[in-house]
């Protein structure tokens, strides 16, 4: 029973999300993870969720519990290591997307994680390599972060103008 | 109201043929009250200051002129949008940060203004904004992800081959 009423919830906040209501939306994700703490699906989606509104920390304790609730779940895994990634916590994001890759080897999303993770860490070589064997998942998500990941590199390692401009 | 401001056009037109500058003015001033936003009247204004030698009111005047034909020109976002990717690019960024976020302000549907406000976003540490203003470009253009992608790969590619040659051969232009 108290599945089905946090999947409700989950329903409810989906359909927040889906109209642009952010903030109602993760107000009843909370409400669902404090319902059902035990709802790994809650919990990853109010992790992804407070990303994306920048509140990390948040984000990490609540994928941390999702991963804790349902650690063959490679996913879980690889989002938490994008999040880390974002807090610019290469070390971390490395470990946890080490983990999704042992659960899964063969998930593009996963080795797209790990690309942005050499990019963040400066390691161009081994992004591009990566990206150029296992291709480029098809998410907004991931490829937004890539490019601004590749802007930032370029930047850092001084961008030569006119070709840019060019 | 469009007779009465051609009427008062048309006065300050022969008080202009008169000489009567400043009866002119009057008109041209009225007209400009009743029609703010044309800016012939405006043009009308400028020359006849310049001909009352009030230079200074003539350049206000030319400039507010400009400023309207600007604000009804539907380029004028984009190429604000552009002047500010520039700006962006010549590391000016408080001024590409004014250009691009009034462009984009403005619902312009140019994926490349989006996405430089995104780049500038992520250099002043907005990172969630940042990707929020990417995720826009989704929707205007699908493919211009996987096509900037690519691009800025090969640029970055080159460089790194370029650097690395450099690194190999440090003495290959005193050699040449």
């Amino acid at each position: 029973m108290k599945r089905v009423v946090a999947f409700a919830g989950m329903k409810l906040a989906q359909y927040f999300l889906s109209r642009d209501q952010r903030e109602r939306g993760i107000k009843v994700l909370r409400k669902v993870a404090n319902f059902a703490p035990r709802y790994h699906y809650a919990l990853f989606h109010l992790g992804w969720r407070e990303a994306e509104v920048g509140h990390y920390d948040e984000a990490v304790a609540y994928l941390k519990r999702a991963v804790e609730q349902s650690p063959q779940n490679s996913v879980y895994h690889s989002f938490l290591g994008l999040v880390l990634c974002d807090m610019g916590n290469y070390a971390e994001a490395s470990k946890a997307i080490t983990v999704a890759l042992k659960l899964d080897p063969n998930n593009q999303l996963t080795y797209n994680c790990l690309a942005i993770c050499h990019l963040g860490e400066g390691e161009f070589t081994e992004f591009a390599d990566l990206l150029e064997e296992k291709g480029i998942f098809e998410s907004a998500d991931i490829q937004t972060r890539i490019l601004l990941g590749l802007e930032c590199y370029r930047r850092k390692h001084g961008s030569n103008t006119s070709e840019v401009l060019s | 109201m469009q007779w009465q401001v051609q009427h008062l056009i048309n006065r300050g037109a022969r008080y202009i043929e008169r000489q009567e500058f400043s009866r002119a003015l009057e008109c041209f001033g009225k007209a400009a009250d009743l029609c703010p936003a044309a800016g012939e009247i405006q043009a009308y204004l400028g020359e006849t200051y310049y001909l009352n030698r009030e230079y200074g009111k003539a350049l206000e005047a030319f400039a507010r002129r400009d400023e309207l034909v600007l604000q009804a020109d539907n380029l004028t976002p984009y190429v604000e949008g552009y002047r500010g990717c520039i700006l962006l690019e010549q590391k000016n960024y408080h001024g590409a940060s004014l250009l691009l976020k009034k462009a984009v302000d403005r619902k312009i549907k140019d994926p490349e203004i989006y996405y430089n406000l995104g780049v500038l976003l992520m250099m002043e540490q907005k990172l969630p904004e940042a990707i929020g203003m990417l995720k826009k470009i989704d929707q205007l253009e699908p493919s211009f992800y996987s096509r900037k992608i690519q691009k800025l790969m090969e640029q970055l590619r080159r460089r790194v081959s370029q650097n690395g040659r450099a690194t190999t051969n440090p003495n290959a232009d005193s050699e040449n």
